[in-house]
């Protein structure tokens, strides 16, 4: 026991004179530097302090890199991981010195006799360790305790720099990781054809997208950092609703805008954004991305004008077939009328003259009569047979007056129809009496006219004019009978008037037919020859007949139609026609 | 026709007052408020549809604009769509009080001189 204690008392002398100046200068080597040279100037100290013939420093860098500090080395030997731990596996144990020899140590091609070895510190399977080698002699009792006593003070050192690695490589890792996570949205952010941004809270733009420049039409982010969204748009009010919205909902979905390009162009782009509040909920920042939709709307938009045209044509068509029918219509009631004056004629002709003979021979009965009664006697009975035979003859001629008189009448209607309709005329152009067309036109027209209205008419002489007479007659009795509805309307208890003028002005033959009627308001004046436009219930007017007559007057014939109209006063339609007839033949 | 069953069969999932409408002498008139997005312009074509298939040819259709605040393109869409569909029958569509900021987009699009235009209301 007392050997045991003098010989330890021996040892402490012995390494507190290697121990303390060793560790003094360890802790001097260490605070002064702190990158992994540090290890191998630690190592060259504990060789010198040691007298040994070779110190090494076994460890693992923060960035998990396997290396030997080799006393005498400049710099650091990295080796390969399982080279690493073939060397220190085999000649490492835990908390205790570790004695073998002859080894190679990697670096040092020479075999050294000798090693003693400790471990520093350790973490997982990897830690730090130190080897020291000696030729010839075999290392002392006191010397193994000696470097577990240096080892177990320098490491702290080593573990506090070890964990330090590892943290700093971490961090250094991290940092890669975050830039180039930074990069790869930067490149998302300015890549993207969409136009990226943010606002603060005031809508002021913060930031934007390179594509979002382009968008603009603007060189650099410059020109658009720190100015208001608003000031972006077409339509700035529009961005009120959409502040609305995203703070109501937190988002927009698909907004449509229109942006302003700095060339004063637009175009029009789709918007969704969101929100990012802070924890109280107030709105700080704005994200939205911005898609340019300009083409898609003027593909939609062509096709949009397309099919409004081609509906437009449909319309325009069917009208035109309505009118055309509707003309063809009004000729056919000419030419029907015509060929049913036609047809009445013959046997009216024969009627007549069979009336007349028959008249004829009648009288000449009664002549006969009348001398036979004169040489006959002359009793009271046979003057009263003579009496009741004058009275039947009598009545005989009044009834042959009568039918003359209904002869006559339907002559006229039929030479009136005959006339209205001049299908005795080919359809070329025809010298024309104006004033024998309104007297034939009000013929035809007279059932329409005679309850409503009596007839003034002033026909001065007027020359023949070249025309289509059918086309000119139906101009006249459109008008006369629109006159005629339009006095009946009324419903007073007397008859209006329609109002007939002709007269010469120059090269023309005007035509005012007028009425007393209710009158046609301003505002609707200037519509009355457009096709369909129509006062009448419906049902009851086509809207066409007007139409039709401008068509026949204004192009057809070269000459002009119009109204004057007063409300309450009544309406006249004035015709002025070319005595020269159209300046050239429009078939 | 029930124009109001119409309108409740299109627009039931929206707030009350988006639209009503009714019918008066052969010409329907809609008043509209709000947003017309694509999701309201999609329910308002296929309401004016339904309208214009029930209607008499050469009736009016008058859409009443002075409460409706905002108008996407295809909103545009859907009056031009119908437009087309009144042309088809011989219809009118006329609008009616439109605030500045959405007849400049039917002009933007070049559709404003499509529709005849009602005279204000009240």
């Amino acid at each position: 026991m007392a050997d045991s204690l003098l010989s330890r008392s021996r040892w402490l002398n012995s390494s507190s004179r290697i121990l303390a100046p060793l560790l003094m200068e360890l802790f001097r080597i260490y605070a002064e530097d702190e990158t992994e040279k540090t290890n191998i100037a630690a190592a060259d100290e504990i060789k010198k302090s040691f007298a040994a013939d070779a110190a090494a420093i076994f460890y693992v860098s923060g960035k998990r890199e396997f290396h030997i500090c080799l006393a005498g080395l400049e710099f650091p030997v990295a080796l390969a991981e399982q080279r690493w731990r073939s060397s220190i596996e085999a000649h490492t144990a835990e908390d205790e010195v570790t004695r073998f020899g002859p080894w190679s140590m990697p670096g040092i091609e020479a075999s050294i006799d000798s090693w003693i070895s400790a471990r520093l510190y350790h973490a997982d399977d990897e830690g730090g360790y130190i080897f020291l080698g000696k030729n010839k002699n075999v290392w002392p009792e006191s010397e193994s305790a000696l470097l577990l006593e240096i080892g177990s003070a320098i490491a702290p050192i080593f573990r506090i720099r070890h964990e330090r690695g590892i943290a700093e490589n971490h961090r250094a890792e991290t940092e890669k990781r975050l830039a180039t996570s930074e990069a790869r949205l930067r490149s998302l952010f300015d890549g993207l054809r969409d136009m990226i941004y943010t606002v603060d809270a005031d809508d002021i733009i913060t930031e934007i997208s390179l594509s979002g420049c382009a968008l603009l039409g603007c060189d650099s982010k410059q020109d658009i950092l720190g100015k208001p969204y608003d000031a972006l748009l077409a339509m700035p009010e529009g961005r009120l609703l959409f502040l609305d919205k995203i703070r109501n909902d937190g988002f927009v979905d698909d907004y449509e805008l229109v942006l302003k390009k700095r060339d004063g162009s637009t175009i029009f782009c789709l918007e969704t954004a969101h929100a990012r509040r802070d924890n109280s909920g107030r709105i700080i920042e704005i994200q939205g991305i911005v898609k340019d939709i300009s083409d898609r709307i003027r593909n939609e938009r062509e096709l949009w004008k397309m099919n409004l045209e081609l509906a437009d044509s449909n319309l325009k068509l069917q009208k035109t077939q309505q009118l055309m029918v509707q003309h063809e219509k009004m000729a056919s009631i000419g030419q029907l009328a015509a060929g049913i004056a036609h047809e009445i004629n013959n046997p009216l002709g024969f009627l007549v003259s069979n009336q007349t003979v028959l008249e004829k021979n009648s009288r000449k009965v009664h002549e006969a009569l009348t001398q036979l009664r004169a040489k006959m006697g002359t009793t009271a009975a046979e003057a009263e047979i003579g009496a009741r035979i004058d009275k039947l003859f009598n009545q005989t001629f009044d009834i042959f007056s009568e039918s003359r008189d209904g002869f006559e009448r339907i002559m006229k209607i039929v030479s009136s129809l005959k006339n209205f309709s001049r299908i005795d005329q080919s359809a070329d152009l025809a010298e024309f009496d104006v004033n024998g067309g309104i007297e034939s036109t009000l013929v035809v027209a007279w059932n329409e006219i005679k309850y409503v209205a009596d007839v003034r008419k002033k026909l001065e002489r007027v020359p023949m004019i070249r025309c289509k007479a059918n086309e000119i007659n139906q101009v006249f009795l459109n008008i006369m009978v629109n006159a005629a509805q339009a006095m009946a309307g009324l419903r007073r208890s007397e008859k209006g008037i329609l109002d007939i003028r002709t007269v010469q002005q120059g090269k023309n033959v005007i035509i005012a037919i007028g009425d007393d009627g209710p009158g046609i308001p301003e505002a609707i004046q200037n519509k009355v020859f457009d096709p369909f436009f129509t006062t009448k219930e419906p049902g009851k007017g086509t809207g066409l007949g007007l139409s039709i007559s401008y068509d026949i007057i204004v192009n057809k014939h070269g000459g002009a139609l119009w109204v004057e109209s007063s409300l309450g006063a009544g309406t006249t339609f004035f015709i002025s026609l070319p005595i020269a007839g159209p300046a050239s033949h429009p078939e | 026709m029930d124009i109001e069953a119409s309108i409740a069969a299109n627009f039931a999932d929206y707030p009350k007052g988006t639209i009503h409408g009714f019918m008066e002498d052969h010409v329907c008139t809609f008043y509209l408020s709000g947003s017309i997005d694509m999701r309201y312009a999609k329910d308002l074509q296929k309401l004016l549809r339904t309208v214009i298939d029930q209607l008499g040819m050469s009736s009016t259709i008058i859409i009443d604009m002075r409460y409706v605040d905002y108008i996407s393109s295809t909103g545009v869409g859907a009056f031009v769509t119908s437009l087309v569909e009144a042309k088809r029958r011989d219809m009118t569509l006329k609008l009616r009080d439109m605030q500045p900021k959405v007849s400049a987009i039917f002009e933007l699009l070049g559709f404003l001189g499509f529709f005849k235009e009602a005279p204000t209301h009240g």
